[in-house]
C-alpha cells in the first residue's frame, strides 16, 4: 500500500469517526430533544391536573358556599321565596360566571387530553367524563339555590345524591389515580431524559475517546514506518557519501519508499560503476602521466645535458631564450697536446673511449665546482664559471677546477692507457654574451672576445700547466700560487702577462686535515659569503 | 273576670293554633331514609352521625346526608343543645373548619322546613334529619335512639 493510500485512509477513518460522533450527537440531540418535550409535557400536564384539581375544590367550596349563603339568607329575611319572575341581574350574572367556571374547567381538561400521549388519554377522558356529569350536577344544584322551596330541594338533592359523591370520587379517586399515573409518567420522562443524557455524553466521549486513541495509533504507525524508511535512506545516502558505494538499501516497502530505495539503489548501481570507469580512467591516467613525467624528465635530462637548468627552464617556458650578458666569466679551455698524432696511432674507438675518460672526468669536475659546461670541439673542452649563476667565487673555482683537471689527466696516465696525453689549460676572466642558437639542437654558447682570449690563453699555456690572464690572476691571487710569466707572445703576436696557477696559497693551508682548510675556508666565506667546495687531496698538499 | 278568663283561653288556644308550634316537652324525631338499614341507634353514634364523623352507614355503607334545619328553629336548638352541645357560632365554625381540614366533604344541608326536611329525607338516600315528631307524616322511617322512640320515657331529643 502507498503512503498516499496509507494517509488517505488514516485521514478517511478519523472522519468516519468524527462524521459518527456528529451523527450521533445529532440523533442524541433529537432523542433529547424528544425527551426535554415529553418531559415538559409532563410537567404541564402536572400542572394541569393539579390546577383542574384545584379548580375542582374552589368550585366545590363554592357550591358548598352557596348553601351557606342560602342558609344566610334564609336567616336573614326568612324562606327564599321568588316563585314569582325571573332571576334578578346579579343571579344571571352570578351563574354566567358560574358556567364560565365550568367551561374554563373543561377547556383545561381538554388541553390535559390534547397533550397527552395516546396511552394517556385513558385515565384523562375518564377525569374529563366525570368532571362533565359533576360540572352538570354543580350547575343544576347553582341554578337551584336560591329559587323557590322546591328548587332548593331540589338542588340539596341534586348536590347531596350526584354532586357530592361525584366530586368525592373525582378529588379522592379520578385525580390522586391520574396524578400518581402522571407522576410516574414525569418520572418517565426524567428517567428517559436522563438515560439518553448519559448515553450521549458516554457515546460523544467514547467516540471521542476512539478518535483519539485511532489518530495517535495511525499518526504514531505513519511517522514510525516513514521515519523508519527515511532514517534507512538517510543511513544510506551517507554510507554512500562517505564513498561505500557497495551499500544497499533492503526496503521491501511496495510504495513511495520502496520506489525511492530501488531508484536509491539504482544509482548507487550507476554510481558504483561510474566509480569504478573512473578508477580506471585514473589508473590509465596517472599510467600516462607517469609516462609523461617520465618522458619529460628524459627531455629534461637530455635538455640539461646541453643547456643550463635556468636556460632550460626559460626555454620550455618561453619557447626561446633572449641573448644575456654576463660582465664577470671566468672561461676555461683545455687541449690536449699530441692528439693529432695520436690519431693516427690509435683506433677510432680507442680514441673516443679516451676522450671519453678525460672529459668525463672534467664533467664530474666541472660539476664539483658549479662550472657550465659549454661545449667539446674536438679535443678541447670549454666550460664557463659564473654563468648562468653569478656566483662570485667563480675565478677561484675555475682555476682549481682547472688545477683538478691537469691532475685528473696526470693520474690518468698513470693508469694503463693506450696512450699518454698532456693537457694545456687556459684561464680567463671577462664578460660574455650567452644565448641559445637554432631550432634544432640547441647549443647553448657564449661569445665575446673574453672566449678569444681564454682560448689565447690555453693556447700559450704548456703541458699540464694552468695558465691564466692577468685579469684572472688579480682576482685568485689571494686564494691561489701563482708563477708569473711576464709578457708571453700569443699566436695573434700579441703580448699578454699571463701567470701559472700552482696550487692553494700555503698559508691557506694550515689546518688539521680539514677539507677545505679553515683558513681557506674562512678567507673563502669572506670574499663570496659562502662556503668553498671539498677540495682534492693534492690541492691541499703543498709541493 | 270572665272577660280576663276568656281572653286568657283564646290567647292559650291561639298559641297553640300557631303552625309549627311544639309543645313543651315535645320530642324531635330522627327521621332517615327509608333505605337506611338502622332501625335502633345509639345515642353516641347519632352524635358522631351528626357531628359529621361517622359518614357512612352501617350496613349498607350508605352515604350520610345531614339536613339541618336553619337557625332558631326548635330542631336547630335541639340539636346544637343535645346533639354538638355548641352554639350557633361555634356550629359554624366547628363545620367551616371541618370541611376546609377535608374532613367532610361538605357540611349539613340546611332546610327551611320540617317539611322541605322530609322531602328531602326521602328523595336522598342516606340522608338523615331531625324533625319535630308531631311534624312527621305517617310512613317516614324514624330511628329509635338507645332502644327509644319520641314519646317513650327517657328519651333523650326532647324540648
Amino acid at each position: 500500500m502507498t503512503i498516499r493510500r496509507r494517509l488517505v485512509y488514516a485521514f478517511l477513518s478519523i472522519l468516519f469517526l468524527f462524521g459518527l460522533n456528529l451523527a450521533i450527537y445529532f440523533v442524541a440531540s433529537a432523542r433529547l430533544s424528544g425527551a426535554v418535550e415529553a418531559l415538559q409535557r409532563a410537567k404541564d400536564r402536572q400542572l394541569l391536573i393539579a390546577n383542574v384539581g384545584e379548580d375542582i375544590n374552589d368550585i366545590h367550596k363554592q357550591v358548598t358556599l352557596t348553601g351557606n349563603v342560602f342558609s344566610a339568607t334564609v336567616i336573614a329575611g326568612g324562606e327564599a321565596e321568588s316563585d314569582e319572575g325571573a332571576p334578578s341581574e346579579a343571579e344571571k350574572l352570578e351563574q354566567s360566571r358560574f358556567r364560565g367556571q365550568l367551561q374554563e374547567l373543561d377547556s383545561k381538561l381538554a388541553a390535559i387530553i390534547r397533550i397527552s400521549n395516546v396511552d394517556a388519554q385513558g385515565p384523562v377522558r375518564n377525569l374529563s367524563e366525570s368532571c362533565a356529569q359533576l360540572a352538570a350536577s354543580w350547575l343544576i344544584v347553582h341554578e337551584n339555590f336560591g329559587s323557590n322551596s322546591d328548587s332548593v330541594t331540589r338542588a340539596i338533592t341534586e348536590l347531596s345524591v350526584t354532586a357530592e359523591p361525584l366530586s368525592q370520587y373525582v378529588r379522592e379517586t379520578l385525580l390522586p389515580e391520574l396524578e400518581e399515573f402522571e407522576r410516574s409518567q414525569a418520572q418517565i420522562a426524567t428517567q428517559n431524559y436522563t438515560s439518553v443524557s448519559s448515553v450521549t455524553k458516554a457515546l460523544t466521549v467514547g467516540i471521542f475517546l476512539a478518535s483519539l486513541l485511532v489518530a495517535v495509533v495511525v499518526a504514531f504507525h505513519v511517522s514510525r514506518y516513514l521515519t523508519r524508511g527515511l532514517s534507512e535512506l538517510e543511513a544510506g545516502a551517507a554510507a554512500l557519501g562517505s564513498g561505500q558505494l557497495e551499500m544497499r538499501l533492503k526496503l521491501a516497502n511496495k510504495d513511495e519508499l520502496g520506489d525511492l530505495a530501488k531508484s536509491f539503489n539504482d544509482m548507487a548501481d550507476k554510481l558504483l560503476a561510474a566509480h569504478n570507469q573512473l578508477t580506471e580512467a585514473n589508473v590509465e591516467l596517472d599510467r600516462g602521466k607517469k609516462e609523461v613525467e617520465k618522458q619529460q624528465e628524459m627531455a629534461m635530462s637530455l635538455l640539461l645535458n646541453i643547456l643550463p637548468v635556468q636556460v632550460a627552464e626559460e626555454l620550455q617556458t618561453s619557447g626561446q631564450v633572449e641573448p644575456k650578458y654576463f660582465e664577470d666569466v671566468t672561461i676555461l679551455f683545455t687541449d690536449f697536446r699530441g692528439f693529432t698524432l695520436a690519431t693516427e696511432k690509435l683506433a677510432a674507438e680507442e680514441l673516443v673511449y679516451m676522450l671519453h675518460e678525460h672529459f668525463s672526468a672534467f664533467d664530474e669536475i666541472v660539476k664539483r665546482y658549479g662550472i657550465e659546461k659549454i661545449k667539446t670541439i674536438g679535443d678541447s673542452y670549454m666550460c664557463a664559471g659564473g654563468i648562468p649563476d653569478r656566483k662570485p667565487s667563480h675565478p677561484v673555482d675555475v682555476v682549481l677546477a682547472a688545477l683538478e683537471m691537469a691532475r685528473a689527466v696526470e693520474e690518468h696516465n698513470r693508469k694503463d692507457a693506450p696512450a699518454k696525453w698532456e693537457v694545456r689549460i687556459g684561464v680567463h676572466t671577462g664578460s660574455v654574451i650567452a644565448g641559445v642558437v637554432g631550432t634544432r639542437k640547441f647549443a647553448f654558447d657564449i661569445w665575446g672576445d673574453t672566449v678569444n682570449y681564454a682560448s689565447r690563453m690555453e693556447s700559450s699555456s704548456e703541458p699540464m700547466k694552468v695558465n691564466i690572464s692577468e685579469r684572472t690572476y688579480i682576482r685568485v691571487k689571494d686564494f691561489i700560487e701563482c708563477e708569473a710569466r711576464g709578457k708571453v707572445l700569443t699566436k695573434e703576436k700579441k703580448e699578454l702577462d699571463m701567470f701559472f696557477a700552482k696550487g692553494i696559497v700555503p698559508n691557506l693551508l694550515n689546518g688539521n686535515g680539514e677539507n677545505p682548510p679553515p683558513a681557506f675556508k674562512r678567507r673563502y666565506r669572506v670574499y663570496f659569503q659562502q662556503d668553498p667546495p671539498p677540495l682534492s687531496e693534492f690541492l691541499l698538499k703543498h709541493d | 273576670m270572665r272577660q280576663i278568663l276568656a281572653s286568657t283561653l283564646l290567647l292559650f288556644a291561639f298559641v297553640i293554633a300557631l303552625p309549627g308550634h311544639v309543645e313543651s316537652g315535645s320530642s324531635v324525631s330522627v327521621v332517615v331514609n327509608s333505605k337506611v338499614s338502622a332501625e335502633n341507634i345509639s345515642f353516641d353514634d347519632l352524635r358522631r352521625i351528626l357531628l359529621g364523623d361517622k359518614q357512612f352507614w352501617e350496613g349498607n355503607n350508605q352515604r350520610v346526608t345531614l339536613l339541618v334545619r336553619a337557625a332558631k328553629a326548635p330542631e336547630r336548638t335541639v340539636l346544637l343543645d343535645k346533639i354538638y352541645q355548641m352554639s350557633e357560632a361555634q356550629y359554624k365554625q366547628y363545620w367551616i373548619a371541618k370541611v376546609f381540614r377535608a374532613e367532610a366533604t361538605s357540611g349539613p344541608k340546611i332546610v327551611t322546613s320540617n317539611k322541605m326536611a322530609c322531602d328531602l329525607v326521602k328523595a336522598i338516600p342516606g340522608s338523615i334529619a331531625l324533625v319535630a315528631s308531631a311534624d312527621v307524616p305517617p310512613g317516614f322511617k324514624v330511628l329509635k335512639v338507645d332502644g327509644k322512640k319520641p314519646g317513650d320515657g327517657g328519651y333523650r331529643l326532647t324540648y
